[in-house]
């Protein structure tokens, strides 16, 4: 095999170019005060055991990757997010379905929040920059594109309200960690769908196989 | 009973320093900037626009590391008129958007710091009650379409923003940024590409024509 100059140049870039493997970020992690602040919030007398994790940022001004990691482990998973890491977590929510009823949720600063329901966005294409677009109804409904390169980490979440029926989502957070977008698959105030419960575990076992967001 | 009086006051210092931890973390939360683009960024940004045809204003701040308010005020003033919010006058001008009519087609954007891009078509969506608690509530299609709340103390200014692509066709839209130079929020009546609802064509008309009625957040 004859190794040309230009081969090497382009072994060079690829390797160079990579982008660096994640290391955990703890400063966007709870300690252990906040943690204690968290769960109270959720399960202390008067709480809300099933909510949406931008209330509790919001209510405790806390960014909101603080409120995920403060959760047990039975109720929220994590992954240090790389592109090659949300492609394989974002298959396994493809797999829940084109035709399934989601909701995604929006919060900007912690401070406005938006919930659109809509069909679950399917993967449409992928750039070798870290761009991820995806797209619901064949194009006409939602459309995003996810700077994959931006994200610190991905949550998923499974919070049981007290008439038994649970908030599941997936939440993606930039590098300061504050939501970028959450797809919920389950909403305790809805009927839930078997078929998307049983999706929505297989993207929360993917996760759970990854390198989590925090140190413990 | 010293030991319970010492043990209140530990509980009590403890108490303080987990409810000042929290303050302390808090949310991501910046300076407000100047929202006024100088000569020179004028300049910079419009030279971009006239390069690049086919830019974003989400591209453009990103390609110029600039705030997207900054390329937004950068744009020439028949591009884009602002006005400083206040929650009254925030209010006013969701219920000129009101008046665009419930089944408007409109797509709302949001660019989370300039990094991605989330779209969403669908109506207008409008004013619920105003429960005067800090929140402005805005629903779509009578409540099946998207839930949106926006703090109405952390809405800085809005801009109706005409651009034209190299195809003249035209973008369209009410934005709204933070303080801190953000997009929290784009309502485009127009987008090149898809074809418009005239009830929100119209309506950003009006819509912008208050919004020029007003006092104006950059004078040149």
């Amino acid at each position: 095999m004859k190794i040309t100059s230009s081969f090497v140049a382009v072994l060079l870039y690829t390797f160079t170019s990579m982008p660096a493997q994640a290391e955990p970020d703890d400063s966007l992690c709870a300690t252990y005060f906040e943690k204690q602040i968290v769960r109270n919030h959720y399960f202390g007398y008067g709480g809300n055991p099933a909510a949406p994790p931008p209330i509790p940022s919001h209510d405790l001004r806390l960014v909101e990757t603080k409120v995920v990691s403060a959760l047990p482990a039975t109720m929220a998973v994590s992954a240090q997010a790389t592109p090659k890491r949300f492609n394989k977590i974002w298959n396994t929510i493809d797999a829940w379905g084109a035709d399934k009823d989601v909701k995604i949720i929006i919060t900007v600063d912690g401070w406005h929040a938006f919930a659109y329901p809509g069909k679950v966005p399917i993967t449409k294409a992928k750039s070798r920059n870290g761009f991820y677009v995806i797209e619901s109804e064949g194009g006409a409904g939602m459309r995003h594109k996810i700077n994959t390169r931006e994200l610190s980490s991905v949550y998923a979440v499974k919070l049981e309200a007290s008439n038994g029926r649970s908030l599941r989502n997936v939440s993606f957070y930039d590098k300061r960690g504050d939501l970028v977008f959450a797809v919920h698959a389950t909403e305790p105030g809805y009927d839930e769908d078997p078929d998307l419960v049983a999706a929505f575990d297989q993207t929360w076992a993917v996760v759970d196989q990854m390198p989590s967001a925090c140190t413990d | 009973m010293i030991k319970i009086l010492a043990f209140a006051a530990f509980a009590l210092a403890a108490g303080s320093n987990i409810h000042t931890s929290a303050q302390e973390t808090s949310l991501n939360i910046a300076d407000p900037i100047e929202a006024c683009a100088d000569a020179d960024t004028r300049e910079v940004v419009q030279r971009h626009f006239q390069k690049n045809t086919k830019a974003t204003l989400a591209g453009a701040s990103r390609k110029l590391a600039l705030p997207e308010l900054l390329v937004v005020t950068g744009l020439p003033p028949e591009q884009a008129i602002g006005t400083q919010m206040t929650p009254e006058i925030l209010k006013d001008v969701w219920t000129s958007m009101d008046a665009w009519g419930e089944q408007a087609s409109v797509r709302t954007v949001f660019t989370m710091g300039g990094e991605h891009v989330l779209e969403f078509p669908g109506y207008i969506p409008v004013r619920q009650a105003d429960l005067d608690d800090g929140w402005l509530d805005i629903y779509a299609d009578g409540g099946a379409g998207v839930h949106g709340h926006l703090w109405l103390n952390r809405v800085g200014s809005a801009h109706a923003i005409e651009r034209a692509n190299k195809n003249k066709q035209l973008f369209r839209s009410i934005s709204f940024y933070a303080p801190e130079g953000h997009l929290i929020m784009g309502v485009y009546a127009s987008v090149p590409g898809t074809p418009a609802d005239p009830k929100a064509v119209e309506g950003f008309e009006r819509t912008r024509a208050l919004l020029a009625s007003m006092p104006r957040l950059c004078e040149r």
